[in-house]
């Protein structure tokens, strides 16, 4: 439910809610260069390296913030309930669940068998002591913020957890993917101990993490023995020490960086679930005007954005949802807002500003695909009398300057949910919302928003995000452009990869061939 | 003795001003450690209890006081972001730069004595010649990039070693050693070529003069020359850029360690400064400038030791 940032491609991930079922986020297509067909059978065994662009930010499931962390955690750790490739919340460390009627009971069955590695078995009081941790509020704020409206976790009996809500909130299962600890353990930094596929092997900083295969694992076991995730800080790096061997798979390359690798890998695309967009800053002259943003929206095409920086890889998109949550993205949308100049023009004149204005695009330069994109767009806006310049800063300075302390213009990034969330993806427009780093305000919005997350009624709520999508889009909030391509190099030694709508590598279903 | 102390005592003063300057670079560069470590998700009051937790809210001077009484006294502190000692963290990320350090030292050395009185010997022949252009080419390429030539071509091209498969000294020592060697070639050349071409000059003038000359009249040969005479009194201004270059060859192991993925101090100062982790970061600088400190120290006293003449 936190959520954090990966280096070569910047996500701002949301703290997230919701999804019950059937968000499906996977565009999966297999495209083979030339002879990289696979041939022969899987076998069971062997190990696997892999790239990751920088090294985990903690090994304490609560603590660790950075999306890269999580990704490579996903493996070792377990809620009550997990996410699956799909999108939908399946039982993990819990076998079953039950919400009351009323939306502020939620009891949880726990699973026969389910083991941590250190072999202990996973009792109640494991998952009590886990999620007090994460709502313990005595160091000011609880661990998972959505926790604040927990009353009290209580053990009914030796299999079974009750968790009772302060509120009503249909919502919540989605936050049970907090991982299952053991109780009273502190070794977290140095020896973690959960419940998933992979277990803990060793660590070096800077370096690597190794894990191996959990023998003892109550669901499908992995195939792999063992998986070394390998820090490859330099991005220029990625693609030499996948041909020279010392990695077998690296995930989110560029599209230049996927033409490099013409032999003995395959590639697997999808995209990176994420929403990129010129956010404007909604409170600061001229961008507080509606036409003017408007304006904006039609000098900016997305489709040659795409086209420039990842051959056309990636999906258009037109509000912030992105097509990997299925159930909510409305695809109508994408198109809104066709490249017009002379619409553009009219309605900067109708705005006073007929000669149009200077416009200042902050980026985190160690983004490539932000960079480029804003590169674009500066061209793009000279057609309508738009004076852009681009603002490089490093990533940190961005977080202060431009989210924290909202001191920008505008700005290119990604926005993701770290939870197959639809509600944290809008939550954020609403007025003094704390992530609403643009200033997006509109009382209709937050007035949709509220009957959205109390309603009861799935099919209704639905409609209700659905019509907090299209003010976004209509009032031009931001700039919308598009969800990224996400492009996983994978040696032809190995096949498997599965994406999620989230941002986790499972490692479980990959498998050696022969 | 007396110069002793004395340069002990300038040494202590400038790590002082180092360590200061660290302290001051954090305060004045954008980005807040706990909003790093945090994220997006950072909240006002998160920030504020996770710089409560850090310490961060203290004024720096009481921050400064605290850290260096602690660093005296052998304690580095605790990483930020690993939440480990930073002893721990950068202990055996030592014997990796110095290693690679000393690798590279070697290969200057090895190359530009001998290279240097091939020079000599052959002055303006085509040796000569032929090395002057090599000398000027490879000393006005940067490191990375022949870290990078060297890795496509002995990498991907030839195949001679794994690009990015360092090994571990822990698991081979003769694998470590085997992978540093490129690396150590890399950081070695444009300063091999700046050494050879000021060992080849001083020896040159050396050999102009008188007592080289008598020496010569009275029988001696080149080689007896050079190596009793000319070597010794030849290679003195050469010992200074020496130790200037140790000082270069440490700095540029830092961006020689990103391009052959190499896990030393350069890797962990570079990745600590983006992560803001002020504890790690403030060790390494200090640790870097103490060995380049020590080197400049040895060099003056060596210096002393060859020549008698110079008096400090």
């Amino acid at each position: 439910m936190k959520k954090g940032v990966t280096r070569t491609l910047l996500v701002l991930t949301v703290a997230a809610s919701i999804a019950l079922s059937g968000c499906s986020g996977e565009k999966k297509a297999e495209s083979s260069t030339g002879s990289n067909k696979l041939s022969g059978n899987p076998v069971e065994g062997g190990s696997i390296k892999v790239g990751i662009s920088q090294d985990l930010d903690s090994l304490d499931p609560h603590k660790a913030v950075a999306a890269g962390t999580k990704e490579v955690l996903f493996n070792v750790y377990e809620g009550l309930i997990k996410p699956d490739k799909d999108g939908n919340l399946v039982g993990a460390v819990a076998s079953d669940y039950e919400i009351s009627d009323d939306a502020k009971v939620y009891t949880f069955t726990l699973r026969d068998g389910v083991k941590f590695h250190n072999g202990n078995d996973v009792t109640a009081e494991d998952v009590k002591y886990s999620i007090d941790r994460c709502a313990d509020t005595s160091n000011g704020e609880p661990l998972v913020s959505a926790y604040s409206i927990i009353e009290t976790v209580n053990i009914l009996d030796d299999k079974t957890v009750e968790i009772r809500l302060t509120e009503p909130n249909t919502e919540f299962l989605a936050y049970m993917t907090t991982a299952i600890i053991p109780k009273d353990y502190d070794s977290f930094e140095t020896a973690p101990v959960g419940t998933g596929p992979f277990k803990y092997v060793s660590r070096s900083p800077q370096e690597n993490i190794i894990l191996e295969k959990n023998e003892d694992y109550w669901g499908e076991k992995a195939h792999l023995d063992k998986v070394e995730f390998k820090v490859v800080a330099d991005a220029d790096m990625v693609v030499t020490n996948l041909k020279g061997g010392s990695i077998d798979m690296a995930a989110r390359l560029t599209s230049s960086q996927a033409a490099e690798l013409t032999e003995g890998f395959h590639l697997e695309e999808g995209t990176m679930n994420l929403v990129q967009a010129l956010y404007l800053n909604n409170d600061v002259e001229p961008l507080n005007n509606e036409k003017v943003r408007q304006a904006l929206s039609y000098a900016i095409n997305p489709d040659e954005i795409m086209d420039m920086m990842a051959d056309g890889k990636g999906v258009r998109i037109g509000t912030s949802m992105y097509p990997g949550l299925k159930k909510y993205y409305d695809d109508e949308y994408a198109n809104y807002y066709e490249q017009d100049f002379e619409k553009a023009k009219e309605l900067l004149k109708e705005a006073g500003y007929p000669d149009g204005f200077d416009l200042e695009i902050t980026v985190s330069s160690a983004d490539q695909p932000h960079v480029d994109t804003a590169q674009v767009i500066v061209e793009q806006l000279k057609n309508i009398g738009v004076n852009a310049t681009i603002k490089p800063i490093e990533w940190e300075a961005w977080l202060e300057d431009v989210y924290a302390n909202r001191q920008y213009q505008s700005t290119v990034v990604g926005v993701d949910a770290a939870n197959l969330s639809a509600r944290a993806m809008l939550e954020r427009f609403t007025s003094g919302a704390s992530g609403n780093f643009v200033n997006f305000s509109d009382e209709e919005y937050d007035k949709i928003f509220k009957e959205a997350i109390t309603t009861t009624d799935e099919t209704k709520q639905t409609e209700l995000y659905k019509k907090l999508e299209a003010i976004l889009a209509e009032k031009a909030a931001n700039v919308y452009i598009q969800d990224l391509a996400s492009l996983v190099a994978v040696s032809n030694k190995y096949d498997g990869y599965v994406f999620y709508p989230l941002y986790v590598q499972d490692m479980s279903t990959i498998y050696m061939v022969e | 003795m007396k110069f002793v102390i004395k340069k002990i005592a300038g040494l202590i003063i400038t790590l002082l001003i180092v360590s200061i300057l660290a302290f001051l670079a954090f305060e004045v560069i954008p980005g807040d450690p706990a909003r790093t470590i945090l994220g997006t998700e950072a909240t006002e009051g998160k920030v504020q209890a996770l710089r409560e937790e850090m310490g961060l809210n203290r004024p720096l001077p009481q921050r400064y006081g605290q850290w260096l009484g602690e660093f005296i006294m052998g304690d580095m502190g605790t990483s930020y972001s690993y939440q480990i000692p930073v002893r721990d963290m950068i202990g055996d990320k030592i014997p990796i730069t110095i290693t690679l350090t000393v690798i590279a030292f070697f290969f200057i050395i090895l190359f530009s004595i001998p290279v240097s009185v091939l020079c000599v010997r052959y002055e303006n022949k085509l040796v000569d010649r032929l090395f002057l252009i090599f000398n000027q080419i490879t000393m006005s390429v940067p490191p990375f990039f022949v870290g990078i030539v060297f890795t496509v071509l002995f990498g991907l091209l030839f195949r001679l070693f794994t690009p990015g498969g360092y090994v571990p000294y822990t698991e081979s020592v003769s694998g470590f050693l085997g992978y540093l060697i490129l690396p150590g070639a890399a950081i070695a050349l444009p300063k091999a070529a700046m050494s050879t071409k000021m060992l080849r000059n001083s020896l040159l003038a050396e050999m102009r003069q008188d007592y080289v000359r008598t020496a010569m009249s009275r029988g001696n040969g080149f080689w007896r020359v050079l190596m009793r005479h000319v070597l010794r009194n030849g290679i003195l201004p050469v010992i200074t850029f020496l130790g200037w270059a140790i000082a270069d060859v440490i700095t540029n192991s830092i961006v020689i360690e990103q391009v052959f993925g190499i896990p030393g101090l350069g890797r962990t100062l570079i990745s600590s400064i983006s992560k803001r982790d002020y504890p790690v970061v403030e060790a390494v600088i200090v640790l870097i400038a103490v060995v380049i400190l020590v080197i400049n120290v040895i060099v003056d006293l060596l210096y002393r030791k060859l020549d008698k003449r110079i008096e400090v």
